[in-house]
């Protein structure tokens, strides 16, 4: 449990930081899509406040934890679609983006509605999430080895943001799926080893997101 | 043995995170390694094609200079050459006893001389890259008008349309050059007497129109190199070149380059 901790408090101090790495490069020309990384950061803050209340609180504010974390992993959702949205990324026409975007907010209200009335696990939608983190990065991926040639990948904002992303999605899927039998025959908890996981692949896309807005030094 | 309990809760978890990791870590460093591969062969195609382009360029520029000093070579034997082996015959021929004639002989063979020095001076202009590189196309264009219209045989236009632009000193000479060998075809070949040269610029291109109301030709029996060439410059500047000539209806050649190339 305190190594789960210090990974909370930890991640809490890498968005701070990437809080104030957003602020130092508030005036900086950027595209558009990175006023929906602002609002994933100050939605980072949100949820690194609302789990720190929870483990300190964990009897009486719970069930608000649980509900307020649906609302930030929601935000960050719609914030990572509409980084993808408005990203440069040709080999998927803006229409298509849309109704690949539809298409997963659909499923993540779907998930949530079952979730609501018991007929799915909370996981559910949380998949969706993950995957949603893995498509988005898969199609820029895929452009930058078919279309680009020009940009430098290294000193790309997009790159470092859609790869924080795509971590973030691998390491947070597994967590989701009942894997945890495989590891019956051997003594451990489980889900503190997914939460752990899934905390870090949180703190990563941070990381990520410091590195896209020092990317911004390099931008022409 | 919490220490181990301990130790045994952290370890898978530090395993299976390492595991995840290396593999995300591997994934994203390939997809590097590709892109820096693909774009390494990119930057090699485009720097051949810019060495092949230099290339044709330069080729270009030689035969530019060539057909010049063919031109020169054909102007001073044809024209220059003949009026001042005139003169020369006037005066060899000067008979001093008989004043009158020697007079009118000596006024003739000033004139033919005069005549003669004017015809240099205007293939030395016509010749001379530095009218074009100083003034612009526009005004070589002109200084080509003004000396087609001399000559008496031509009524010449020169229609100028949007907002005219310097385009870069080369590409400007190359198509002044084009021009120039246009015109020479049609005094060669069009029997010709009206010709209009138009110069279309819009935001985006430049579009060289030259009309004659000559004979016309048939692209498909005409063989000579100069429709070639004229062809190759205007691609060099990544333009297009049309030729228009139904019979007995004139010609009409399309040249349009795109400015923001070329500016």
């Amino acid at each position: 449990m305190l190594f789960h901790k210090l990974i909370i408090y930890f991640g809490t101090a890498i968005i701070i930081l990437a809080f104030f790495v957003a602020m130092y490069f508030r005036k900086v020309q950027k595209p558009m899509y990175f006023r929906w990384v602002y609002l994933y950061i100050i939605m980072g803050i949100f949820l690194s406040v609302n789990t720190i209340f929870f483990i300190r609180f964990e009897n009486v504010y719970a069930k608000t934890a649980l509900v307020l974390q649906q609302v930030f992993f929601l935000t960050q959702f719609l914030c990572g679609s509409f980084i993808f949205l408005y990203s440069d990324v040709p080999i998927i026409k803006r229409k298509n983006k849309i109704i690949i975007i539809a298409i997963l907010i659909f499923l993540y209200s779907i998930g949530y509605v079952l979730y609501l009335i018991k007929l799915a696990p909370y996981r559910f939608f949380m998949i969706l999430l993950s995957l949603s983190f893995i498509v988005y990065p898969t199609f820029y991926y895929k452009n930058i080895l078919i279309k680009v040639y020009r940009i430098q990948l290294l000193k790309d904002s997009l790159f470092w943001i859609f790869t924080g992303f795509f971590f973030c999605g691998c390491l947070s899927l597994p967590t989701y799926f009942p894997i945890k039998f495989a590891f019956k025959s051997i003594q451990f908890d489980y889900n503190n080893m997914a939460s752990g996981l899934l905390n870090i692949s949180l703190l990563l896309v941070y990381l990520f997101v410091i590195k896209s807005f020092l990317c911004l030094k390099y931008q022409d | 043995m919490p220490e181990v309990s301990r130790l045994s809760q952290i370890l898978p978890f530090i395993l299976v995170s390492f595991i995840l990791m290396l593999f995300l870590v591997s994934f994203i460093v390939s997809i590097i390694y590709k892109y820096q591969k693909r774009q390494h062969t990119y930057f090699t195609e485009v720097e051949q094609l810019k060495a092949s382009h230099e290339n044709e360029l330069l080729k270009s520029q030689i035969e530019m200079q060539e057909q010049t000093f063919q031109n020169i070579s054909r102007e001073i034997h044809d024209n220059i050459g003949q009026k001042l082996t005139l003169a020369k015959l006037h005066l060899n021929t000067l008979n001093f006893n008989d004043t009158g004639k020697t007079e009118s002989q000596v006024n003739n063979s000033i004139d033919i001389i005069t005549d003669a020095i004017n015809d240099l001076s205007d293939i030395s202009r016509g010749m001379n890259s530095e009218l074009i590189l100083n003034s612009g196309l526009i005004k070589a264009l002109e200084f080509e008008v003004a000396q087609l219209q001399k000559s008496g045989q031509y009524q010449v236009q020169l229609v100028v349309s949007g907002n005219a632009v310097f385009l870069n000193e080369d590409v400007e000479l190359v198509l002044f050059r084009i021009v120039q060998e246009v015109i020479n075809n049609i005094i060669k070949h069009a029997q010709a007497t009206n010709i209009t040269m138009q110069l279309n610029y819009t935001a985006v291109s430049l579009q060289l129109v030259v009309t004659d109301n000559g004979k016309g030709f048939l692209q498909t029996s005409y063989n000579g190199s100069g429709l070639h060439n004229m062809k190759k410059r205007t691609q060099l500047l990544n333009g297009t070149f049309k030729i228009q000539s139904p019979a007995m209806q004139g010609t009409t050649i399309i040249i349009e380059i795109p400015l923001t190339e070329n500016n």
